[in-house]
């Protein structure tokens, strides 16, 4: 009868735990990640030798000193994060091949699914570029292998997962602007889409369109990006041609591709710089720069913030096709203000009204 | 001694054969009292595991269970013949003793985990009704994206006569859906669930 009675129970019991197990069967199958072939992963480093260096994770570990450090992420949103890494330097490696980082103009990380950036010669100088192949006393998970580039005390833009491609760039001498284009008069005179941007449909324009309208060649080689937060970021001219800024809504313009990394997208531009022409935001100016009693902000501010080609005369268009002429000296008194209709005019102090132009579209230096 | 006869006993004549047969009336009622006991506590303890069993089943059943909480009135009723692999429940949604919609969970694979999505089709006009997201262990970063309701709402309306097709900038034809840049693999698989959906229904179910 006892035994019954156990035989019962336990036969309950058992159609229990089944029932109850096997909902969060599923649940607990995580993946555990393996700890990789590390012949198979590697790393390419090109432009340092005429021809690629493969360089192997197994000859990362076992060819160069391990290091390790405490390091803190932060995010474009200031979020902090700390990890603990353990990888060879760069420079360790570099120096393999006879180069030395800090010597290097600048070099581009690319990930496996297509995020690059370029690290410049001043963080390069500065910081050191941990070659990371564990995190936190963990292997790196599928996702972030073979590497992952860490550079501490730098934004976590810098620190590229699923590192498979390290280029090292050669200097290039900075082309003089010759030619500034307020970004919001410039795109009313371009096609305007509908982008979507999460939940919101905003408007966007290629800017294929905007090279073309200001005889930017395709051929361009690198376009520098100053963000109001004062971020400053190289892209290739590749990358940026395929672009859009989108114009309207959060965080415009800000530079975009559908077919970009989120962690590529530019917000709140400044400027950016292609070749000789400054494409300058004046609504984000009027934000960062001092504004005056009259609400505007000094045409001086601008200038010396951006390397602006020095010249007698300065040459002003409006979008009507409204063209004056100005001397130099006369640029000390020159005032950006928007007006009520939302458009920005440039007028001077010390010159007559027919100096102002209003829906100011550019400068050019003369 | 023969058993019908009368023995005096403290004033009381006893007839010893109905004294046999009332003992043996006592012992059988007895005997079936407690067999009839056992039967009744068995069938009790039938009855309480199988109500145990049937909570389990319908607790267990956890997408009936979120669909009841869209259509509580509904009487919802499971199609094993219309579930596949990846589409691993098929319901039917009656209202009115009629066929109004029809659920499916499906199972995906997006960036980093699987994603289970409930779909709902009207089955009166052929469009989507809703999606939702059952299950997913995206990244916090990325996978958030398809576990806000602006994503999901994109889906909201689609003819279920058509496969959708993934745009992404914006919606150029009546079948495109914009995923999202930045979680462009998760967003693309909610897409890739709701297309095997539509395709079962069209398939299997309708």
């Amino acid at each position: 009868m006892l035994g019954r009675k156990k035989y019962m129970g336990l036969t309950l019991f058992v159609i229990i735990c089944l029932f109850l197990f096997s909902g969060c069967a599923s649940e607990s199958a995580d993946q555990i990640d393996s700890p990789g072939e590390t012949e198979a992963e590697y790393v390419i480093i090109s432009g340092l030798t005429e021809e690629d260096i493969q360089l192997t994770v197994k000859e990362v570990k076992n060819n160069y000193e391990p290091v390790s450090a405490d390091v803190i992420s932060i995010d474009s949103a200031g979020d902090e994060e700390q990890y603990h890494v353990k990888g060879a330097l760069l420079h360790d490696i570099l120096m393999n091949f006879d180069a030395s980082q800090k010597d290097l103009y600048a070099i581009r990380l690319v990930a496996g699914d297509g995020y690059q950036i370029e690290v410049p010669s001043e963080v390069l100088k500065a910081r050191d570029v941990i070659l990371a192949y564990e995190i936190n006393g963990e292997p790196l998970d599928d996702k972030t292998k073979p590497l992952r580039a860490v550079i501490p005390d730098e934004r976590a833009m810098y620190w590229v997962r699923n590192l498979i491609n390290i280029e090292i760039l050669k200097g290039s001498e900075t082309e003089e602007v010759s030619k500034v284009v307020f970004m919001e008069t410039a795109f009313k005179t371009l096609n305007q889409e509908e982008y979507t941007y999460y939940e919101n449909i905003d408007k966007a324009v290629k800017i294929e369109d905007l090279m073309s309208q200001f005889e930017i060649a395709p051929s361009i080689e690198t376009v520098s990006f100053v963000a109001s937060d004062g971020l400053e970021k190289n892209e290739t001219g590749e990358i940026f041609k395929s672009s859009y800024f989108k114009i309207t809504g959060e965080d415009a313009p800000l530079f975009l591709s559908p077919d970009m990394p989120k962690g590529m997208y530019i917000k709140n531009i400044l400027y950016c710089t292609a070749s000789d022409t400054l494409f300058m935001s004046a609504e984000q100016a009027l934000a960062k720069y001092p504004v005056n009693d009259e609400g505007g902000i000094s045409l001086p501010d601008i200038f010396t913030d951006i390397n602006i080609a020095k010249s007698s005369n300065y040459v002003l268009t409006g979008a009507d096709g409204y063209v004056v002429e100005v001397k130099a000296e006369d640029i000390e008194t020159g005032i950006i203000v928007k007006d009520t209709k939302g458009e920005y005019r440039l007028k001077f102090a010390g010159l007559d009204k027919s100096s102002t132009v209003k829906n100011i579209l550019m400068i050019e230096s003369k | 001694m023969p058993s019908s006869v009368k023995r005096r006993s403290s004033g009381k004549i006893f007839d010893l054969t109905s004294f046999h047969l009332e003992k043996k009336f006592y012992f059988y009622r007895a005997k079936g009292l407690i067999l009839f006991n056992r039967i009744f506590i068995k069938t009790i303890k039938l009855f309480i595991i199988a109500v145990i069993i049937a909570v389990l089943v319908y607790a267990h059943d956890h997408e009936k269970q979120s669909m009841h909480a869209y259509y509580p009135d509904a009487f919802i009723f499971r199609i094993h013949k219309s579930e596949t692999d990846r589409i691993y429940r098929v319901y039917q949604i009656f209202e009115d003793h009629k066929v109004s919609r029809v659920g499916q969970i499906v199972n995906v694979n997006g960036y980093k985990s699987d994603i289970e999505l409930l779909v709902i089709i009207d089955t009166r006009n052929n469009t989507v009704e809703r999606v939702i997201l059952l299950k997913e262990h995206e990244s916090e970063d990325y996978g958030e994206y398809i576990r806000q309701n602006w994503y999901l709402k994109r889906f909201h309306g689609k003819t279920a006569d058509m496969l959708l097709d993934i745009a992404k900038i914006r919606e150029e034809k009546e079948n495109d859906v914009v995923i999202v840049t930045g979680a462009t693999i998760s967003s693309a698989a909610v897409v890739y669930g709701v297309n095997l959906c539509i395709e079962n229904y069209n398939m299997n179910i309708r």
